[in-house]
Protein backbone atom coordinates (compact mmCIF):
# COMPACT_ATOMS: atom_id res chain seq x y z
CA UNK A 1 0.00 0.00 0.00
CA UNK A 2 0.82 3.59 -0.82
CA UNK A 3 0.30 5.07 2.48
CA UNK A 4 2.35 7.45 2.68
CA UNK A 5 1.98 8.99 -0.91
CA UNK A 6 -1.83 9.05 -0.41
CA UNK A 7 -1.43 11.07 2.37
CA UNK A 8 1.06 13.57 0.63
CA UNK A 9 -1.52 14.07 -1.95
CA UNK A 10 -4.39 14.85 0.46
CA UNK A 11 -1.80 16.85 2.18
CA UNK A 12 1.28 17.45 0.96
CA UNK A 13 2.69 19.83 3.83
CA UNK A 14 2.14 16.58 5.95
CA UNK A 15 4.99 15.45 7.93
CA UNK A 16 4.50 11.90 9.15
CA UNK A 17 6.14 8.74 9.90
CA UNK A 18 4.02 5.62 8.93
CA UNK A 19 5.48 2.30 10.17
CA UNK A 20 4.24 -0.71 8.38
CA UNK A 21 2.41 -1.29 5.22
CA UNK A 22 -1.27 -2.26 5.98
CA UNK A 23 -3.43 0.54 6.65
CA UNK A 24 -5.30 -1.51 9.19
CA UNK A 25 -2.40 -2.10 11.28
CA UNK A 26 0.17 0.55 10.67
CA UNK A 27 1.35 3.14 13.03
CA UNK A 28 0.61 6.66 11.80
CA UNK A 29 3.22 9.36 13.60
CA UNK A 30 2.08 12.88 13.00
CA UNK A 31 4.94 15.64 13.18
CA UNK A 32 5.14 19.30 13.38
CA UNK A 33 1.46 20.10 14.18
CA UNK A 34 0.51 18.09 11.15
CA UNK A 35 -3.11 17.51 11.46
CA UNK A 36 -4.18 13.75 11.31
CA UNK A 37 -6.23 12.39 8.92
CA UNK A 38 -8.43 9.61 9.19
CA UNK A 39 -7.68 6.01 7.76
CA UNK A 40 -10.67 6.45 5.64
CA UNK A 41 -9.81 8.96 3.80
CA UNK A 42 -6.49 7.55 3.18
CA UNK A 43 -7.70 4.24 2.14
CA UNK A 44 -10.27 6.18 0.00
CA UNK A 45 -7.61 7.90 -2.52
CA UNK A 46 -5.35 4.53 -2.48
CA UNK A 47 -6.83 3.43 -6.03
CA UNK A 48 -6.24 6.66 -7.15
CA UNK A 49 -2.97 6.88 -6.23
CA UNK A 50 -1.57 3.57 -7.05
CA UNK A 51 -2.72 4.31 -10.43
CA UNK A 52 -0.75 7.14 -10.93
CA UNK A 53 2.11 5.30 -9.66
CA UNK A 54 1.16 2.99 -12.65
CA UNK A 55 0.52 5.07 -15.33
CA UNK A 56 4.27 6.74 -13.95
CA UNK A 57 5.93 3.61 -14.38
CA UNK A 58 4.37 2.40 -17.86
CA UNK A 59 5.66 5.50 -19.38
CA UNK A 60 9.32 5.45 -18.08
CA UNK A 61 9.62 1.94 -19.14
CA UNK A 62 8.30 2.55 -22.46
CA UNK A 63 10.61 6.35 -22.67
CA UNK A 64 13.53 4.67 -22.40
CA UNK A 65 17.19 6.02 -20.90
CA UNK A 66 17.65 9.19 -21.52
CA UNK A 67 20.34 8.23 -23.27
CA UNK A 68 18.81 6.22 -25.53
CA UNK A 69 16.05 9.07 -26.64
CA UNK A 70 19.36 11.58 -27.17
CA UNK A 71 20.51 9.00 -29.76
CA UNK A 72 16.94 8.75 -31.21
CA UNK A 73 16.86 12.60 -31.40
CA UNK A 74 20.22 12.37 -33.13
CA UNK A 75 19.25 9.61 -35.86
CA UNK A 76 15.51 10.55 -36.29
CA UNK A 77 14.67 14.08 -35.06
CA UNK A 78 12.92 16.32 -32.49
CA UNK A 79 9.60 15.94 -34.49
CA UNK A 80 9.78 11.86 -34.47
CA UNK A 81 10.32 11.64 -30.83
CA UNK A 82 8.27 14.08 -29.61
CA UNK A 83 5.44 12.06 -31.48
CA UNK A 84 6.61 8.91 -30.19
CA UNK A 85 6.74 9.94 -26.46
CA UNK A 86 3.08 11.44 -27.18
CA UNK A 87 1.69 7.98 -28.40
CA UNK A 88 3.13 6.49 -25.09
CA UNK A 89 1.49 9.84 -22.75
CA UNK A 90 -1.84 8.74 -24.89
CA UNK A 91 -1.70 5.16 -24.25
CA UNK A 92 -0.80 5.45 -20.58
CA UNK A 93 -2.78 8.69 -19.96
CA UNK A 94 -3.43 10.54 -16.34
CA UNK A 95 -6.45 11.23 -14.53
CA UNK B 1 38.50 -34.61 20.40
CA UNK B 2 37.18 -32.26 23.61
CA UNK B 3 37.02 -28.52 22.55
CA UNK B 4 37.45 -25.91 25.67
CA UNK B 5 35.42 -22.85 25.47
CA UNK B 6 38.22 -20.02 25.82
CA UNK B 7 36.74 -16.58 27.23
CA UNK B 8 38.50 -13.73 27.08
CA UNK B 9 38.15 -12.69 30.54
CA UNK B 10 40.10 -15.89 31.65
CA UNK B 11 43.48 -14.89 29.20
CA UNK B 12 46.13 -13.00 30.15
CA UNK B 13 46.92 -9.27 30.05
CA UNK B 14 47.03 -7.89 26.89
CA UNK B 15 45.12 -10.47 24.61
CA UNK B 16 42.34 -8.58 24.55
CA UNK B 17 39.90 -7.72 21.46
CA UNK B 18 37.76 -10.46 21.63
CA UNK B 19 33.85 -10.58 20.97
CA UNK B 20 31.95 -11.93 24.56
CA UNK B 21 28.60 -11.07 22.62
CA UNK B 22 26.69 -10.50 19.54
CA UNK B 23 23.21 -9.21 19.50
CA UNK B 24 21.20 -8.66 15.84
CA UNK B 25 18.46 -6.94 14.80
CA UNK B 26 16.38 -8.05 11.59
CA UNK B 27 13.96 -5.49 10.81
CA UNK B 28 11.90 -5.55 7.67
CA UNK B 29 9.22 -3.15 9.00
CA UNK B 30 8.74 -1.03 5.88
CA UNK B 31 8.67 2.63 7.19
CA UNK B 32 7.75 5.57 4.95
CA UNK B 33 9.06 8.89 6.24
CA UNK B 34 8.13 12.54 4.82
CA UNK B 35 9.81 14.95 7.32
CA UNK B 36 12.07 17.85 7.78
CA UNK B 37 12.94 16.77 10.98
CA UNK B 38 15.35 13.49 12.14
CA UNK B 39 13.23 11.11 13.05
CA UNK B 40 13.60 7.40 14.44
CA UNK B 41 14.08 4.52 12.01
CA UNK B 42 12.55 1.93 13.91
CA UNK B 43 16.66 0.39 13.83
CA UNK B 44 16.96 0.38 17.36
CA UNK B 45 18.65 -2.68 19.39
CA UNK B 46 20.25 -2.66 23.22
CA UNK B 47 23.49 -4.69 24.79
CA UNK B 48 24.50 -4.87 28.35
CA UNK B 49 28.44 -4.17 28.51
CA UNK B 50 30.21 -7.06 30.82
CA UNK B 51 32.93 -4.78 31.91
CA UNK B 52 33.03 -0.92 31.85
CA UNK B 53 36.56 -1.16 29.45
CA UNK B 54 34.70 -2.96 26.98
CA UNK B 55 34.04 -1.57 23.79
CA UNK B 56 31.19 -2.03 21.79
CA UNK B 57 31.57 -2.60 17.72
CA UNK B 58 27.93 -0.95 16.42
CA UNK B 59 26.83 -1.74 12.74
CA UNK B 60 23.80 -0.53 11.21
CA UNK B 61 23.02 -1.59 7.61
CA UNK B 62 19.57 0.08 6.70
CA UNK B 63 18.61 -0.72 3.41
CA UNK B 64 16.55 2.60 1.77
CA UNK B 65 15.26 4.99 -0.94
CA UNK B 66 13.28 7.71 -1.06
CA UNK B 67 12.27 10.17 -3.39
CA UNK B 68 14.36 12.13 -6.20
CA UNK B 69 16.09 15.35 -4.47
CA UNK B 70 15.76 13.73 -0.94
CA UNK B 71 19.13 14.09 0.73
CA UNK B 72 19.13 11.65 3.59
CA UNK B 73 21.32 12.18 6.53
CA UNK B 74 21.39 10.00 9.48
CA UNK B 75 22.32 10.45 13.11
CA UNK B 76 23.91 7.42 15.69
CA UNK B 77 22.55 7.49 18.84
CA UNK B 78 23.22 5.86 22.54
CA UNK B 79 20.77 6.36 24.23
CA UNK B 80 20.03 10.19 24.16
CA UNK B 81 24.15 10.74 23.19
CA UNK B 82 24.53 11.20 19.70
CA UNK B 83 28.06 9.41 18.66
CA UNK B 84 30.03 9.20 15.29
CA UNK B 85 28.88 12.58 14.34
CA UNK B 86 31.63 14.97 12.79
CA UNK B 87 32.92 17.48 15.23
CA UNK B 88 33.51 19.88 11.64
CA UNK B 89 30.93 22.85 11.81
CA UNK B 90 29.96 25.26 9.33
CA UNK B 91 27.64 24.55 5.84
CA UNK B 92 25.96 21.23 6.05
CA UNK B 93 24.15 19.27 8.00
CA UNK B 94 26.19 17.44 11.17
CA UNK B 95 25.69 13.90 10.88
CA UNK B 96 27.13 10.20 10.71
CA UNK B 97 26.49 9.95 7.03
CA UNK B 98 24.47 10.85 3.88
CA UNK B 99 23.21 9.44 0.85
CA UNK B 100 21.29 11.76 -1.95
CA UNK B 101 18.40 10.31 -4.16
CA UNK B 102 19.21 10.97 -7.63
CA UNK B 103 17.29 9.70 -10.91
CA UNK B 104 16.55 6.15 -10.96
CA UNK B 105 18.29 5.69 -7.63
CA UNK B 106 14.38 5.80 -6.88
CA UNK B 107 13.73 2.56 -8.01
CA UNK B 108 16.52 1.16 -6.27
CA UNK B 109 17.20 0.13 -2.26
CA UNK B 110 20.64 0.91 -1.11
CA UNK B 111 22.67 -0.34 1.59
CA UNK B 112 24.35 2.43 3.99
CA UNK B 113 26.77 0.79 6.44
CA UNK B 114 26.82 2.50 9.36
CA UNK B 115 29.59 1.17 11.60
CA UNK B 116 31.23 2.61 15.04
CA UNK B 117 33.21 1.61 17.70
CA UNK B 118 31.74 3.37 21.09
CA UNK B 119 33.55 3.26 24.30
CA UNK B 120 30.30 3.04 26.18
CA UNK B 121 31.45 2.98 30.31
CA UNK B 122 28.35 1.35 31.50
CA UNK B 123 27.93 -2.63 32.69
CA UNK B 124 23.78 -1.06 32.16
CA UNK B 125 21.34 -1.78 29.17
CA UNK B 126 22.81 0.25 25.90
CA UNK B 127 20.62 0.82 23.57
CA UNK B 128 21.62 2.36 20.28
CA UNK B 129 18.98 4.01 17.82
CA UNK B 130 19.35 5.20 14.13
CA UNK B 131 17.43 8.30 13.63
CA UNK B 132 17.10 10.16 9.49
CA UNK B 133 16.30 13.20 8.28
CA UNK B 134 15.24 13.06 4.25
CA UNK B 135 15.86 16.38 4.08
CA UNK B 136 15.74 19.90 6.05
CA UNK B 137 14.88 22.73 4.12
CA UNK B 138 11.80 20.94 3.09
CA UNK B 139 9.79 17.83 3.61
CA UNK B 140 11.05 14.83 1.46
CA UNK B 141 10.28 10.78 1.15
CA UNK B 142 12.59 8.41 3.05
CA UNK B 143 11.91 4.63 2.83
CA UNK B 144 13.27 2.00 4.85
CA UNK B 145 13.21 -1.61 3.81
CA UNK B 146 11.28 -0.78 0.09
CA UNK B 147 11.92 1.06 -2.92
CA UNK B 148 10.61 4.49 -3.20
CA UNK B 149 7.83 3.22 -5.93
CA UNK B 150 6.63 -0.09 -5.45
CA UNK B 151 5.04 -1.10 -8.69
CA UNK B 152 5.59 -3.93 -9.63
CA UNK B 153 8.10 -7.03 -9.15
CA UNK B 154 10.55 -5.19 -10.50
CA UNK B 155 11.22 -2.85 -7.77
CA UNK B 156 12.39 -4.21 -4.09
CA UNK B 157 11.03 -4.91 -0.30
CA UNK B 158 13.84 -5.30 1.81
CA UNK B 159 15.37 -5.64 5.35
CA UNK B 160 17.74 -3.89 7.30
CA UNK B 161 20.05 -5.47 10.01
CA UNK B 162 21.58 -4.11 13.28
CA UNK B 163 24.22 -6.11 14.96
CA UNK B 164 26.15 -5.20 18.31
CA UNK B 165 29.53 -6.66 19.04
CA UNK B 166 30.87 -6.46 22.76
CA UNK B 167 34.82 -6.47 22.01
CA UNK B 168 36.79 -7.15 25.25
CA UNK B 169 39.31 -4.53 26.64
Amino acid sequence: MEILKGIIKINPNAQVVVRGNDLNTCEIEWHNGTPPIPKEKILAILPQVEKEIKTIQNRVKEYGSWQDQLDEIYHKGIDAWKARIASIKSKYPKE
Amino acid sequence: MALTKLLSRGLGTGVGGKVLQVVTQFYDTQTSINSSSFTDTGLSLSITPTSTSNKVLVMFYPSFSGNENAYCAFKLFRGATEIGTTSNTGTGIECFTGFTIVGAFKFSTVVQPIVYLDSPSTTSATTYKLQVSPMRTSSEQFYLNRSHTLGDDNQFRTASNVILMEIAD
